[in-house]
């Protein structure tokens, strides 16, 4: 068929086809790839020194990292100064709470129950006016300090305590046979 | 320089409904696909033959379209941007639609840049019987639509088959079949020639 001639040169030919295919012929190219050689050597020389878009997003992946790790270690030294800080502040006051609870609420006695109303009132400004300077101070302290405890000192804490318990237990048990040594020597006499 | 990458099924010359014109949609990998690679890893031998392969689609599709004075150096020129931008192109399946879209993006561009003096060196140079000939059906297929002007061309000059347009292009066998007699039909009847049946 003369279509398929015009579709993929196949089948019978078509003459006008065939004159148009000579005649059109002569309008194509000769020229070849070598003009652009020296530009494509030019370009991939570029290329190869540019780096890849593979290694530039494994370089910043890696920046990334390293920023971050950064932070983290400026942050994390931050936090420990500020911990340091703390516990040195709460080393200048090692006052225990509980005194201190005491000290700030006065205990309600049955003596002060027959003062007058005037006397009471006189005896709370004083008490006000002599502890409220250090009052203040302490109660500041003892409600950083709570706050600052935190439940990996609080457990360190409680084995730390009981480590001594068991140092004080051994160590009265040592005194006791020592002392049962000693009283048992004197009532033998003395050997020589 | 508007460009568009033809990756899927990008209906071109759209508007004209009595012309069919798109992209196929590429599955498999070609074997131009392996020598873009190798381009791409700055292999002299496959740019040669890469070229080879292309530098007549990219020819018709500018002859199509610009003074054939101009054509030579412009294909240079897309081979040249086609190479800089080259790691831009996702899919080096795609490389001949991309690569078609590029020439078409040039070829207007040359016209909002320069036109008559184009013109004018091709009127005055010297050619023979064979070349004026050549040079008038030339004149009639470029009054054609531009997707029978675009076909005809490849088939005609550059003596690429109805398949091998279609491979290189990027554009589906059927639109390029329906173009190519479509557009020889008008042909014959604009140069007076009757068909044989």
């Amino acid at each position: 068929m003369k279509d398929d001639y015009l579709w993929d040169k196949s089948g019978e030919p078509d003459p006008e086809i065939e004159r148009l295919e000579r005649i059109m012929g002569g309008l194509r190219s000769r020229r070849g790839a070598e003009d652009l050689m020296p530009a494509f050597e030019k370009l991939s020389r570029r290329k190869s020194v540019r780096p890849s878009a593979k290694w530039l997003a494994f370089a910043a992946t890696v920046a990334f990292a390293v920023l971050a790790l950064g932070v983290f270690g400026v942050m994390q030294r931050q936090t420990g100064k500020q911990e340091t800080a703390k516990s040195e502040m709460v080393m200048v006051n090692p006052t225990p709470t509980d005194s201190l609870i005491e000290e700030v609420a006065p205990p309600n006695t049955s003596g002060e129950t027959g003062r007058t109303e005037n006397d009471s009132q006189g005896a709370a400004t004083t008490q006000t006016t002599k502890r409220s300077p250090l009052e203040a101070r302490r109660r500041n302290i003892v409600r950083r300090r709570e706050s600052f405890i935190t439940q990996q000192e609080r457990t360190e804490g409680l084995l730390a305590k009981e480590q001594l318990l068991k140092a004080l237990q051994i160590t009265s048990t040592e005194l006791d046979s020592v002392q049962k040594k000693v009283q048992g020597d004197e009532k033998a006499g003395p050997s020589s | 320089m508007s460009e568009i990458e033809a990756t899927g099924d990008l209906l071109l010359f759209a508007g004209e409904h009595d012309k069919v014109a798109s992209v196929a949609p590429v599955t498999a990998i070609s074997p131009d696909a392996s020598l873009v690679e190798s381009v791409r890893r700055g292999d002299h031998d496959a740019f040669g033959k890469l070229y080879a392969l292309y530098s007549p689609m990219v020819h018709g599709i500018l002859l199509a379209r610009v003074p054939r004075s101009e054509v030579d150096d412009l294909v240079q020129d897309i081979f040249l941007v086609a190479l800089n931008r080259l790691n831009t192109l996702r899919d080096t399946n795609a490389f001949g639609g991309w690569l078609a879209m590029i020439a078409r993006n040039r070829a207007m561009d040359f016209y909002r840049q320069s036109r008559e003096t184009e013109e004018l060196s091709e009127e005055m140079a010297g050619r023979s019987s064979h070349d004026t000939e050549a040079r008038e059906v030339l004149a009639v297929i470029r009054q054609l639509p531009e997707a029978y002007r675009e076909t005809l061309v490849l088939r005609l000059v550059e003596g690429m088959t109805g398949p091998e347009i279609a491979e290189r292009t990027g554009l589906k066998a059927e639109s390029v079949r329906v173009n190519l007699h479509r557009g020889m039909k008008i042909l014959r009847e604009r140069l007076g020639i009757t068909e044989t049946v």
